[in-house]
């Protein structure tokens, strides 16, 4: 029988958590195999360590890691952060950049139709893309999807960041984005540590906020577009 | 002639004043809109904006307005958005006897003129007109009907006099789920309308606090909106709210919704909310203000979104009921009889030991598992039974029998993928005439 005279103070449940997809694109081509490599996984596993120490990112942000060598392969499909299993890539044969472009941009768009579907509130999801050479395949489409997607609505649907290792083709990056960084080394330390400052800050941030994102690691830099 | 003119004006006078009065006593409000932690914490200035006003018909018009986060001045717009419709609304429904449409078009000029009023605020300042984007949601409600108007994302929502909570609007975003539809959008995406008159309270609120009453793990549940939460605001089966009450009223939920209770949202928050006084809605049946299963509700929403997870996790599960043949279970138990005539064992570390099956002196197999027995209050317990060897070939063609997947490895090894059922294998030995003893222990 529902008790018509007391009433308490209702706890609220915060239940309506949004949250944030982030594709890992990874280039695992024969060049960065050796010390690029083992770098790159290690700091991927210290990423996910950082990021999850921080309450609100460990419930908000999705990881998925997509390498490209000879092909695309989706190596984790979208994790919580904080159960992303401990990854270990090896590096070889050629740069199958469109392809991985491609099935990255697939991912997240099929990723954010679900949390539609759920009626999951999202923020915008984004690609990081790391790559030390120049493409085997055709990039065109891949780039025109980019475009597409990132001047869709006010503010585009999604983030696209390109950074270059080493021998990477200023152009090709260029061509895929603005948002075009660059390490002076094959330390992926700093780079990461900043990955995971940004899911940290966008997770505390309303959904349609432009959240400003900290200043990059020493080993870093942003590559301006030629005129 | 003229006499009997005036002497009836005299008494319709006399009967509107009455009328008048009755109803606005009838509806009483409570509202207020307040900065969001994240605006603080970075000095801008709260960007929603709300206002209410009681007409002397009895018409009791609010509005909420919400400046979209990311443009500048988006404060000025929703400000402007919520007094242009106050204004407007208040001046054109003097009379006690506009019809709902007409309402609905007074609210739709109203909008047209506050989206010109912001245009030209963005052209006076210089500035662009993306600057200047805010939602906005207005209703005009008597005590029994809600006229509304509504774009962009928060909205409003009704409470009918059965009892039964309603959503008035739906939210506007586009495509992504992200942006929202602004008032900038035009005529197209302006909903009006109106309910029913069976609406016994209407609450307004800006997305911060709207999305708090519609989580997103109910969607898709019999009961979407939190019964629990938003009847705090407009039941007036428990506000019992009228002129005397209603600020106190409004002192304890405006206080709730700036507590620790919701610090979860750091958005700006804005809650307006207008009650029949005189009415008091049913109930509805008891499970309808029921707190959500919510540990149920986040494992169903997980399994969608992560279901290579659990595909592991069960794969894992039954790789965890393999049998180590070398592994032994360790007696550091207590054993101590409870109420039921087994030994209690605490030994908690144990719980997570797999499934084990072993070759012991005397040629019996040992089989140990552990589960929650339902014919021992659900507690968690071990068996172990011991077997007759000489009909160890039988025995295990049962359990594959039984239970699939059982396989012989390497002598006495086998691997379980399913739920023992301790009966079916009791009655198997007893069909079967194999001897058998056991032993259950219950783990605190």
């Amino acid at each position: 029988m529902l008790n018509q005279t007391s009433f308490e103070k209702p706890k609220i449940a915060a239940m309506t958590e949004p949250h944030l997809a982030c594709v890992l694109l990874l280039d695992t081509s024969g060049s960065m195999a050796g010390a690029s490599i083992k770098s790159l996984n290690k700091a991927i596993n210290s990423f996910k360590e950082k990021t999850s120490m921080d309450e609100l990112a460990r419930k908000r942000v999705d990881i998925a890691i997509i390498e490209f060598n000879d092909e695309a392969n989706l190596i984790q499909d979208f994790t919580p952060i904080s159960q992303m299993g401990p990854i270990e890539l090896e590096a070889g044969g050629l740069t199958a950049m469109g392809q991985g472009i491609n099935f990255a941009i697939d991912k997240v768009k099929e990723r954010n139709r679900f949390y539609n579907q759920q009626g999951t509130p999202c923020y915008k999801p984004w690609i990081f893309m790391i790559t030390d050479g120049a493409p085997t395949d055709d990039i065109t489409q891949a780039a025109q999807r980019i475009k597409d997607e990132e001047s869709k609505g006010t503010h585009g649907k999604l983030k696209f960041f390109a950074l270059g290792v080493e021998n990477y083709d200023k152009n090709t990056l260029h061509q895929l984005t603005k948002r075009v960084m660059a390490l002076t080394d094959t330390d992926f330390t700093g780079i990461f540590n900043w990955l995971s400052e940004s899911m940290v800050a966008i997770s505390v941030s309303r959904i349609d906020e432009n959240v400003p994102l900290g200043n990059l690691p020493e080993n870093a830099h942003v590559v301006p577009q030629d005129w | 002639m003229l006499f009997r003119g005036s002497k009836k004006k005299k008494e319709e006078i006399k009967a509107q004043k009455n009328f008048t009065e009755k109803i606005n006593r009838k509806v009483v409000y409570y509202g207020e809109s307040i900065i969001g932690t994240s605006h603080l914490s970075r000095g801008i200035v709260c960007q929603d904006s709300s206002r209410i006003e009681m007409l002397e018909n009895g018409w009791c018009i609010a509005a909420v307005a919400d400046g979209v986060g990311s443009a500048k001045h988006s404060d000025i717009a929703s400000k402007i958005a919520v007094e242009t419709v106050i204004e407007l609304a208040a001046n054109e429904m003097k009379q006690d006897n506009n019809t709902f449409e007409e309402i609905e078009q007074i609210f739709s000029k109203a909008y047209e003129l506050a989206e010109k009023r912001i245009v030209d605020k963005a052209d006076e300042l210089n500035k662009y007109i993306t600057d200047f984007d805010t939602t906005l949601s207005c209703v005009a409600y008597n005590g029994e009907t809600v006229v509304f108007g509504h774009c962009g994302d928060g909205g409003i929502i009704g409470l009918k006099n059965s009892g039964e909570y309603f959503r008035i609007t739906q939210v506007q975003k586009a495509d992504d789920g992200i942006c929202v539809i602004p008032l900038r959008a035009g005529k197209k995406s302006w909903v009006f309308g109106h309910t029913d008159n069976d609406v016994a309270s209407v609450l307004l609120a800006t997305d911060g606090v709207y999305d708090t009453f519609f989580p997103y793990l109910l969607k898709g549940q019999p009961v979407e909106i939190y019964v629990p939460l938003i009847r705090y605001f407009m039941d007036n089966n428990y506000l019992n709210a009228n002129i005397d009450t209603i600020e106190q009223i409004k002192k304890e939920r405006i206080e709730f919704i700036t507590s620790d209770d919701y610090s979860s949202v750091i958005d700006d928050k804005t809650l307006v909310v207008l009650i029949n006084s005189i009415v008091k809605p049913f109930f509805q049946q008891e499970s309808y203000y029921d707190e959500p299963d919510w540990e149920y509700l986040i494992e169903e929403w997980n399994k969608k979104a992560y279901p290579h997870l659990y595909a592991k996790k069960e794969q894992e599960e039954s790789v965890n009921t393999k049998i180590v043949y070398e592994e032994k279970i360790e007696d550091n138990t207590s054993s101590e009889q409870n109420d039921y005539g087994y030994f209690v064992e605490k030994d908690k570390e144990n719980k997570k030991k797999p499934f084990i099956c072993e070759e012991i002196e005397n040629e019996c197999i040992k089989i140990e598992f552990y589960g929650v027995d339902q014919n021992i209050n659900n507690n968690e317990v071990k068996y172990s039974f011991i077997f007759d060897k000489l009909n160890k070939e039988n025995l295990l063609k049962s359990l594959v029998k039984t239970y699939g997947n059982v396989t012989l490895i390497e002598g006495l090894i086998c691997e379980f993928n399913k739920v023992i059922d301790v009966k079916k294998l009791m009655k198997y030995c007893s069909d079967n005439e194999i001897s058998y003893s056991y032993t259950v222990w219950v783990i605190n």
